[in-house]
């Protein structure tokens, strides 16, 4: 572990290292640009790799490389067909309004996606609704990518000494700030180093040193992940021997268990979550921490996984025959099963449909939730103003085609190899359903130690820490972009001046960058499901009113605005249902569909009845939206 | 409405829109190739065996990789043959200051 973690170290310094390198290089090609267009939209220069590389990386955000991983794991084949509609991803959400985005916000000089939405109407009252909406949603977007920063940074230097004297220190000084001391103090570190190094590079460079950061952590995703797959094959023996395996395991038991010695404990005992434990031929996993106090012979209940494949079995009591996995001789004494509430003693639910799943009775993906998702992956990428916002900044049409080949053909490898990786995994590393998430960094270390090349792990847990930096600085650009440009240049001072325009911008990508690691120093326990709950607002808020401005003459202003805030409360009402019904922080899927295609739907409808009760549009912004102007075209 | 026929269209607005439904198309053909597939052979009976090709179970072959290979296909023979070019226009501020960072770099390229 010291030694891949000292790598990891190293990897982390070179890697930030080189984000400053391009922050400082990005800097120096913007002298002599206009500075608003410069920061935040890289003067709508970029050819295919850079653009390619910047929407394929933010896209993939820290998701793809730590709840996608733990997914496949814990469902096995079926997160194929759940991830199926990435085949068609690229093309849509880039050809659908790529080109006539462009188009459009370079007649009016958009920057920003509620600039655009402004621009088309004539419309202050549609940018600010539009702006509102868009940090309100973006800002839950943010929370959650700092949050996982911090977590992939701490994950990474675990067990490094330098890092742990670091994380003392920290302890010590903070011990005594209210709200900070909260904070575990190796993730506030992390955390901090994190925001500081993001914040930094964004600020220096502007929205050119994001994208050519994309570029570089689009290529450390991609080796990261190739790599991978090959340690994975050559250790499964192959795809054909790991499906085989995969079909004749049965998903595993949570529940409950005391554990006990024989004699009474002369100091307290700890046995750290993750603990193997054997007894009687069964085997088990510790889910938490568990502890033996002085004088007593046994733990309180405690949290366990009991591992149910035979061929499971046997292989962990052949490495603990060999010493490869310590045995701390405790009894097991359960006290409450949970089986599967799918799959639960079946062989083969993990190379079919529905997959298992511990919490729902009609597996993990019922032939109704495939059918969202096939519509909501690439429609809701459509909708994202973060990835409108990069089809703002191609350079010429030829950019757009090449790039729609280009992240095609990226995804096809990247995800498709993501599948295959983690099903080995699955056969390869068992016990991780008790913390699905740290799948990705877990069988990262256990590859390259199992290969004898411990140090490589530090490059393959970059990728999924390049996914994330990579969505947070997107982030942190278009939000503060929506307070520079669509609050303060178009309600408070029109005409300031570009060095008041520059010392604003810098000021509010640092204040947002701040008060976001404020606010995930403690991050709520639901912040992954606000992450679901942004993702679809933002598509239910934005995707429809898009659409109907760039391609409908008879869009208004006024259906508009409502398409916005009916798809923004159908979300929020499906949200508030979801929380009655299931009391959890989850929008109610009515009828077994995904919540967004009721968003759209709402949205959708909502418009067509004010564009049809409302006034008609403006006949001047038809002639200049959607009539040849020979001035306009030349 | 009759002013709107007599105006020549945008070109860029017209062959988007042409380009927009020929996309929504690629993915409906897709979504039932997928989902029908899936849907009819990758739901099968714990009882049923499993049967593999080049390694992945026979549904995810037949109702995933291929189609997955044949969408990238298709996205790249849309976007190389399909998406029409058009020289788009330099914002007002570029026009305004006289610059012209996009040109310079269309022609490097």
């Amino acid at each position: 572990m010291n030694e891949g973690s000292t790598a990891a170290l190293l990897t982390f310094a070179v890697y930030t290292l080189s984000v400053f390198v391009l922050a400082i290089l990005s800097n120096r090609a913007a002298k002599g640009k206009d500075f608003v267009g410069e920061y935040f939209l890289g003067s709508r220069g970029f050819g295919v790799w850079a653009f390619a590389l910047t929407f394929a990386a933010t896209n993939a955000s820290g998701g793809s490389f730590t709840g996608f991983p733990a997914l496949i794991y814990s469902h096995g084949w079926t997160l194929s067909l759940w991830i199926a509609a990435y085949m068609v991803m690229p093309l849509v959400s880039m050809a659908l309004i790529g080109k006539r985005i462009n188009q459009i916000s370079r007649k009016c000089d958009a920057l920003t996606i509620p600039e655009v939405l402004r621009a088309r109407f004539e419309s202050s009252a549609v940018g600010l609704v539009a702006t509102s909406l868009l940090i309100f949603f973006m800002f839950f977007y943010l929370l959650a990518q700092f949050k996982a920063g911090g977590k992939i940074l701490s994950t990474l230097f675990a067990g490094e000494p330098l890092f742990q004297s670091a994380v003392s220190f920290v302890s010590r000084i903070t011990s005594d700030i209210p709200w900070v001391n909260r904070a575990e103090p190796d993730y506030l570190l992390c955390l901090i180093l994190f925001a500081a190094a993001v914040i930094v590079y964004v600020v220096y460079g502007g929205f050119r040193a994001v994208v050519w950061t994309d570029v570089m952590q689009g290529i450390v995703m991609f080796l990261g992940v190739i790599l991978m797959l090959g340690l994975a094959l050559w250790q499964a023996g192959g795809l054909e021997n790991a499906t085989q395996q995969l079909a004749k395991m049965i998903p595993p038991e949570h529940g409950k268990a005391v554990l006990s010695t024989n004699s009474v404990a002369e100091s307290e005992q700890t046995f750290a979550k993750g603990t193997w434990l054997f007894d009687s031929g069964e085997v088990f996993r510790l889910g938490e921490l568990a502890t033996i106090p002085i004088g007593q012979t046994s733990t309180q209940t405690v949290q366990i996984l009991k591992i149910v494949t035979p061929f499971e079995i046997e292989n962990l009591y052949a490495k603990q025959a060999s010493g490869k996995i310590p045995d701390p001789g405790l009894k097991v004494k359960v006290t409450k099963r949970i089986p599967y509430r799918y799959g639960a003693g079946k062989t083969g639910t993990y190379v079919s449909n529905p997959g298992p799943d511990s919490s729902a009775d009609l597996g993990f993906l019922a032939i109704g939730t495939a059918i969202s998702f096939f519509i909501f992956w690439p429609f809701a990428a459509t909708g994202q103003p973060s990835n409108m916002v990069r089809l703002l900044s191609f350079k010429d049409t030829r950019t757009l085609r090449y790039s729609v080949v280009t992240v095609a053909i990226y995804y096809s490898i990247i995800y498709f190899a993501l599948i295959i990786i983690f099903c080995c995994a699955r056969v390869l590393m068992p016990g991780m359903e008790i913390d699905p998430d740290k799948t990705m960094p877990a069988f990262a270390n256990q590859l390259t130690r199992d290969a004898g090349i411990p140090w490589l792990a530090g490059l393959l847990i970059a990728a999924p820490f390049a996914a994330v930096m990579s969505s947070v600085d997107s982030f942190l650009l278009v939000v503060s972009s929506a307070v520079v440009r669509d609050i303060y240049q178009q309600h408070v001072d029109s005409n300031a001046p570009e060095r008041k325009i520059k010392l604003l911008s810098y000021s509010v990508t640092i204040v947002v960058g701040v008060l976001a690691v404020l606010f995930v120093l403690n991050p709520p326990q639901y912040l992954q499901d606000l992450i679901v709950f942004a993702t679809g607002g933002l598509a239910a808020c934005f995707l429809t009113p898009m659409l109907l401005s760039l391609y409908w003459r008879r869009m208004t202003s006024y259906a508009t605005i409502a398409a916005m805030l009916a798809g923004t409360g159908v979300h929020m009402g499906l949200t508030c249902w979801g929380y009655a019904e299931n009391n959890e922080f989850r929008a109610y899927s009515f009828l077994g569909l995904n919540p967004f295609i009721w968003d759209l739907l709402g949205s959708m409808c909502v418009a067509l009845l004010v564009v049809a009760l409302g006034p008609k549009p403006n006949r001047e912004l038809i002639v200049k939206f959607f009539e040849d102007e020979p001035a306009a075209s030349n | 409405m009759a002013q709107e026929h007599d105006s020549p269209v945008d070109p860029v607005f017209a062959s988007s829109l042409r380009e927009f439904k020929w996309i929504l198309l690629i993915w409906l053909v897709f979504f039932f190739w997928v989902i029908g597939y899936c849907y009819a052979f990758g739901y099968p009976d714990s009882e049923t065996p499993l049967v593999t090709v080049i390694g992945m179970p026979s549904w995810v072959f037949w109702g995933i990789f291929l189609p997955w290979i044949a969408a990238t296909l298709a996205s790249t023979w849309f976007a190389l043959t399909q998406i029409k070019d058009h020289p788009l226009p330099d914002p007002p501020s570029i026009e305004a200051a006289g610059e012209q960072p996009v040109k310079e770099e269309s022609q490097h390229e």
